[in-house]
């Protein structure tokens, strides 16, 4: 494969300016999720420790194997939510690597609320276990919740991707051979009980860990009954006694290192072979990505120049270079892998389309894994475009997209909107990873558009009436739109809401799609099938 | 991979192996020999002087340096061709101009902005795609256009 030849000219006015903010951007993502982290009230931090427990950051760096990366999912999960008083959505996710083998780890932060669920985290949690049923990814519960947040129970107990949802997916994981481990660290009360009960293993630790139904003070309540933690679900009773729990540990370390045992010792499932290669460093530095992602939103660039700093020796194959301009289509490989990429350079047109579609479907019969970088506003509008049958071109590409069989990665890298962001494997898609760039938007349509459709419906109403308004009222009505529409669009809300699965620095992009690649290749990729193409 | 080895100006079609050793043998038979700062050719030798810059490699050898240049055969061969990129800027969507950053007689490098264009909200640069002078602007600031509308020129040489 070639090597991309840049444009760019890093002594450019606008290269320097777009460094500049795209740098003050990554400053302020890195400060994010370092307070998401780290940042707790003094009083949960002397409670953790009153109680001899271990901080779950700490939890999970002595659970990998040393020396291991760990991508960390959905770090700014509501960031948004709750007044900013639950970071991260009081979940830690992610995938790393423990006793060799690839896993995702699920673990409840006691840092924040004493580990509650609140209704984002458990839309975390079932994340977080359909990420392993998609990629066939091996579990490790680290069990400290107090349990569901009853006050907002509505959002989070009796809908179909509520709680329950959670369980569900630990018994498709088990039914689909996937293993799972279970560190109790904390109580496991009421549903949280099951956590434990449906991994295939379990290990509690004695003196914090519990399990049951109903806690004392409940069991006291229902019953009459006067009971304490350790004789009612303590670890020498479930592992002795009923059998809820697999191992005792004398201590959350011990209780680590056993799980670290479990896991080492189950035997490797076979990956997917698909193409690979020895890996090579872009030609061109990542670091420049930041003069070439434009500071205004409303700015065009060429994702060549992305691509020349994610893929492997800057090196792409372009697929119908000259044909429907506006989706560049080609091969390249990220750490060796290689994939199909799929990147905006502009609206989608008809040819745009019948061209992605082409490619994804050449893709899936390779047994290629396709990488879709967003910069959408939406396909073209306008009488000759519906004429020439533009949405059907898009359907077209929606059900390949939707069809395709082997694993889809997206970043939001600029914009994604309308109907492009369906047509660009937008979340509902089911990608198996999608994160966003921090300056990014997603939207219905962009805050300008919705300003101004609105506006105009405001406007006709008001002339009907007989009135019109002056340019003051106008504005009076479309700022606030405007407002309202940036606040929603931006990766902030996007990845509080986890319409994503986190928001990912432009040079950290490269590595975590290595990782996500690997993950995916963990589950075989079925023949390629489709529905029906509209001619 | 098969592509061209490029020495001072001049392209001739070349292979590399996947692990060869730094040696190899002349139509003649004599045995051609290279260390970081020798070149040894039968019994004779000859010291080398090497500069990397980029894509370049200058070779400093008998008295003249040459300029030694690797490029793949698709981009050899489109260039060959006279593929390059023509004389046309085109219009990659309807819209309209906002700017207009070289006039007909302007001078531009390839990839200079010759002007920008908004379409569906969207601001486009659109680039020279060869150095030279522009032979025309068709639309001034705020004219509109449809797609693929010929936007502007270059003079052709």
């Amino acid at each position: 494969m070639r090597r991309i030849e840049t444009r760019i000219d890093r002594r450019s006015a606008d290269f320097v300016a777009n460094s500049a903010a795209n740098r003050a951007i990554a400053a302020d993502l890195a400060e994010r999720q370092r307070a998401a982290r780290h940042d707790r009230p003094q009083r949960d931090r002397d409670r953790l420790a009153r109680q001899g427990k271990m901080f779950v950051r700490d939890r999970i760096e002595a659970l990998l194997d040393p020396g291991t990366p760990f991508l960390e999912l959905s770090t700014l999960a509501a960031n948004r939510a709750y007044g900013g008083e639950v970071p991260g959505a009081g979940q830690v996710s992610g995938i790393g690597i423990v006793g060799g083998k690839e896993v995702i780890i699920h673990a409840d932060d006691a840092s924040v609320k004493g580990g509650a669920w609140y209704p984002l985290s458990v839309k975390k949690i079932v994340r977080t276990l359909d990420i392993a049923i998609e990629n066939r990814l091996p579990v490790i519960h680290l069990c400290d919740s107090a349990g569901g947040f009853l006050p907002l129970q509505a959002d989070l107990f009796p809908d179909r991707y509520h709680a329950g949802r959670i369980f569900r997916n630990q018994s498709i994981l088990s039914k689909m051979g996937v293993p799972q481990v279970a560190l109790v660290l904390g109580h496991c009360t009421a549903g949280g009980a099951y956590i434990p009960a449906l991994s295939d293993y379990s290990v509690i630790v004695k003196g914090s860990g519990a399990i049951f139904l109903g806690g004392p003070p409940l069991v006291k309540a229902a019953t009459g009954e006067i009971v304490g933690v350790e004789e009612l679900g303590g670890a020498a009773m479930h592992t002795s006694v009923s059998g809820v729990a697999d191992y005792p540990a004398a201590s959350e370390a011990h209780g680590l290192a056993i799980t670290r045992e479990i896991m080492a010792a189950l035997s490797p499932a076979p990956k997917t072979v698909i193409d690979w290669q020895p890996a090579e460093p872009p030609h061109y530095d990542p670091e420049e990505l930041f003069g070439i992602v434009p500071r205004d939103h409303r700015s065009q660039f060429d994702m060549h120049e992305v691509i020349a700093r994610l893929v492997d020796g800057s090196r792409f194959h372009a697929y119908q270079p000259a044909y429907g301009p506006t989706l560049v289509c080609g091969f390249a490989r990220i750490h060796g892998y290689k994939i199909g990429i799929l990147a905006n350079n502009g609206v989608l047109f008809s040819d745009s389309a019948l061209k992605g579609t082409h490619f994804i479907q050449l893709c899936d019969k390779d047994r290629t894994p396709l990488l879709f970088l967003q910069n959408i506003t939406g396909f073209m509008v306008g009488q000759a475009y519906e004429r020439g049958g533009i949405t059907k071109d898009g359907a077209k590409m929606i059900m390949a997209v939707s069809g395709a069989s082997v694993p889809k990665f997206t970043i939001n890298a600029n914009a994604s909107f309308g109907a492009g962001t369906y047509g660009m494997s937008g979340r509902a898609f089911d990608s198996r990873f999608m994160f966003s760039w921090p300056q990014s938007q997603v939207g219905v349509m962009g805050a300008e558009q919705a300003a101004d459709v609105l506006s105009e419906v405001k406007i006709r109403q008001l002339q009907r009436e007989g009135r019109t308004l002056s340019p003051a009222e106008i504005a009076a009505i479309r700022d606030p739109v405007i407002a309202d529409y940036r606040d929603q669009a931006s990766a902030w809300h996007a990845t509080s809401e986890l319409w994503d699965d986190g928001v990912l620095g432009l040079t950290d992009t490269r590595n975590a799609l290595g990782i996500c690649i690997s993950a995916a290749l963990n589950a075989p990729i079925a023949d390629p099938h489709y529905g029906v193409f509209r001619m | 991979m098969t592509g061209f080895v490029i020495i001072d100006g001049v392209a001739h079609a070349a292979g590399l192996a996947g692990n060869a050793a730094l040696g190899f043998r002349l139509g003649d038979g004599r045995a051609v020999a290279m260390t970081a700062d020798t070149v040894q050719v039968g019994a004779q030798s000859w010291p080398v002087v090497t500069a990397l810059d980029g894509d370049i490699l200058w070779v400093h050898i008998d008295g003249a340096a040459h300029r030694i240049e690797w490029r793949d055969a698709v981009s050899q061969l489109a260039d060959a061709a006279g593929d390059a990129g023509g004389d046309a800027m085109r219009a990659p969507m309807p819209g309209s101009v906002i700017t207009v950053n070289a006039e007909a007689g302007a001078a531009v490098a390839a990839g200079d902005v010759v002007l920008i264009i908004e379409s569906m909200k969207l601001e486009t640069a659109i680039r020279a795609p060869r150095a030279g002078v522009v032979a025309a602007v068709h639309f001034g600031v705020g004219a509109v256009f449809d797609r693929d509308a010929m936007l502007a020129e270059l003079a052709a040489d």
